[in-house]
């Protein structure tokens, strides 16, 4: 202990000289933070904000006239809406810090939600209120019956004027805060982003490196190892259906599989220059192939095992449980990739979870 | 940036084995000095993590906290500790906590064993209970706020934090008139108290409690190293009879001694508002970052005004379910404001 008490300054000492060698690269960082800012990033929540308008204006349409059409039209536009969200979930820079905290946060608490609506007072922005709102509380109202019932919940229901409120609330902040970070996105924030062109804390490579990272291990566990009964990386057991993301409306595999997808285009940068082309510009080794190709490969693996999985989630976790452990470990090992090979690679420290171990 | 960084530390790693002589006397590069003793502080650290090991007793579900021994463990009443030295140290912790934060301490500690009955159950807004984080279990009130928070940091704040600001760097206590024994063992038990080894920074083995958690920003506020060499070069001026470098010593500890502590409080925020959507996570540091603001009053050289102090008490509320991202910004930007974090507040 005490020997690598000494060791470790001499060794921060040498890995400071190992990063001032591979900064020596002449990878165009600027270019490619030009690209994923203008190309993949902007662009999403521009995309974002025209989804969560169309799900305000259907929302308004069905508290206008509740039936079960204008539900069908409502759920519609709340699933499109909830798969372009997966796209920018990922990134928590300043126009859109802690998003997911308010747009995202499952399962949903639903005696919260009950709660609030009976009494009609809540305040949407207290700690206590965000399982409360967002896709997952749409989920909740809008999926947990059948469509007749939840009309009939909307229509007639004692409280169906406190919900119709509660709904209009709710969608209201989902479009508010869509518009306000793809405004932030548009506008100056675009540049400083692309001119944050280090690696340091704080830098946009630093800060899409640590966002990859976070977001991989928040699949790992909310979107699939809580309900496999998962603590942490140890199976705990007992399954939990309930914890899967769009649990009532069963679309937990479209939206991981999006999701996915979604930071394979961010890490590839698109069609222009990404992280693959960093890593193998710098040559990025892993066990004798290039780490670049190791991290697209395992990106389509784990697709592949999100895809493969043949029923919905809630039901695979009886009926097609091998799977979804295997959905799990492939997550994880993309997470090691990014999170350890990756990010050492490119001299970026990770700086989230940062917890003092108490 | 980071790169600068290690650099400057390096640089300040190699001149802090070179000695001073800029004032005719020699400051050496550790806390080696004649008859220096602080194995009372020693003992009251000790005295510190086993009673918050006590606590935290109570996350385990059955396990049911016995409020009398934790009060006679604060008190060192009736051999309370495991640990015979504790038991016979003639210390205790209640008589060195201030004052009015005794009695305050002693109620966290009596809810603490009364809600320890309830560890089977999650908490919720208005009951007490646990609240997890993966494998990590809370203990909170029926507000949300967490037991071994206000136990720990409470202590670390109401009794190290004010006893090395307030009491040891004292006038009475290290001024001119002050016999130079008294004056040498008084700036050594307010050293012992910080909880670094003596050859911190180059060091870092065995930190603990505010020490610790001061090391835990040097390396973005660099208030460590500062504190360190203050508390060197202080000591020497007392052996030397330079009073007017112990004065000027005394204002760098209580400014970076409360710079370390204030940016832990915006390191706490940070995490809080990252993991706001995760109930154990956000309330453990909540709790942790409100005990810590709570305690910036003690030091008289303080930087905050009491005025800020319950602004930002304020943005925490009573009822930490309540708490809002824009309440936590605002008590981030506050702090960041009062003490310069501005460029750093988002790494803290």
């Amino acid at each position: 202990m005490r020997i690598l008490k000494i060791a470790l300054p001499v060794l921060i000492l040498l890995a400071a000289q190992g990063c001032v060698e591979k900064n020596k690269d002449n990878f165009d960082r600027t270019a490619m933070l030009t690209n994923l800012g203008n190309n993949i990033i902007a662009p999403a929540y521009t995309t974002l904000a025209s989804t969560t308008l169309a799900l305000q204006n259907q929302a308004n349409a069905f508290i206008a006239s509740p039936g079960v059409a204008s539900l069908d039209s409502l759920k519609q536009s709340y699933i499109n809406a909830y798969v372009k969200y997966q796209a920018v979930e990922i990134y928590d820079f300043t126009p859109s810090q802690y998003m997911r905290n308010s747009f995202n946060s499952f399962p949903a608490d639903t005696n919260q939600i009950n709660d609030n609506i009976v009494s009609g007072v809540y305040d949407l922005n207290t700690a206590n209120n965000i399982p409360a709102k967002g896709f997952p509380a749409l989920d909740y109202l809008l999926y947990s019956k059948t469509a007749a019932e939840v009309v009939a919940l909307f229509a007639t229901d004692a409280n169906a004027a406190k919900r119709k409120q509660y709904l209009a609330d709710i969608v209201s902040e989902l479009n508010t805060k869509a518009a306000a970070a793809s405004a932030g996105w548009s506008g100056d924030y675009l540049n400083t982003f692309i001119q944050a062109s280090g690696t340091d804390v704080g830098s946009s490579t630093g800060m899409l490196v640590n966002d990859l990272s976070m977001e991989l291990e928040r699949n790992r566990r909310e979107r699939v190892g809580n309900s496999l009964g998962y603590v942490g990386i140890v199976s705990g057991g007992a399954i939990s259906p309930y914890s899967l993301e769009a649990f009532y409306a069963m679309y937990s595999k479209e939206l991981l599989i999006e999701n996915l997808q979604q930071m394979k285009t961010l890490y590839q940068g698109g069609t222009g220059t990404g992280f693959d082309d960093y890593l193998n510009q710098i040559g990025a080794d892993y066990n004798g192939t290039p780490l670049a190709t190791e991290i697209t490969n395992q990106f389509d693996k784990t697709i592949l095992a999100a895809q493969n999985i043949p029923v919905d989630y809630a039901t695979a976790l009886t009926t097609n449980k091998p799977q979804m452990e295997t959905l799990f470990l492939e997550i994880k090992r993309l997470v090691v990739l990014v999170k350890v090979d990756m990010s050492s690679n490119l001299g970026v420290v990770i700086n989230y979870a940062d917890n003092d171990g108490d | 940036m980071k790169k600068s960084l290690l650099l400057l530390s390096a640089f300040a790693f190699i001149l802090s084995f070179q000695s001073c002589k800029k004032e005719g006397y020699d400051v050496p590069s550790t806390y080696n000095f004649s008859n220096v003793d602080y194995s009372g502080q020693k003992t009251r650290l000790q005295m510190i993590s086993a009673l918050v090991t006590e606590v935290r007793k109570g996350t385990v579900a059955g396990t049911v906290l016995n409020a009398q021994l934790l009060k006679n463990m604060y008190s060192n009443t009736g051999n309370p500790f495991t640990n015979d030295t504790l038991n016979t140290s003639g210390k205790q912790l209640k008589d060195k906590t201030f004052a009015t934060e005794q009695s305050v301490l002693e109620a966290w500690l009596d809810g603490a064993a009364a809600a320890s009955l309830n560890n089977g159950n999650t908490a919720t807004n208005g009951n007490s209970g646990i609240l997890t984080n993966g494998n990590s279990r809370y203990l909170v009130d029926e507000n949300g706020l967490e037991y071994k928070e206000a136990v720990e940091k409470g202590l670390q704040g109401g009794l190290i934090y004010y006893q090395i600001t307030a009491v040891y760097l004292s006038e009475d206590k290290i001024g001119a008139q002050v016999a130079i024994a008294d004056r040498q063992h008084h700036w050594d038990e307010a050293f012992g108290y910080y909880g670094v080894p003596v050859d911190y920074p180059a060091n870092t083995t065995g930190l603990v409690h505010v020490g610790k958690y001061c090391n835990d920003r040097n390396a973005l506020l660099s208030n460590g190293t500062t504190t360190m060499n203050a508390f060197l070069k202080g000591r020497a001026a007392i052996d030397n009879g330079d009073d007017e470098t112990v004065t000027e010593q005394v204002a760098i500890i209580r400014e970076n001694i409360e710079k370390g502590w204030a940016g832990t409080a915006v390191h706490y925020i940070n995490g809080a508002l990252a993991d706001l959507s995760n109930a154990g996570a956000r309330h453990h540091q909540l709790s942790e970052g409100y005990f810590i603001i709570k305690s910036l009053r003690y030091n008289p050289g303080k930087k905050i005004t009491d005025t800020q102090i319950q602004t930002l008490l304020g943005y925490f509320g009573t009822n930490f379910y309540n708490v809002s991202e824009t309440d936590l910004q605002a008590a981030k930007n506050l702090l960041s404001t009062i003490y310069g974090f501005e460029a750093v507040k988002d790494q803290l």
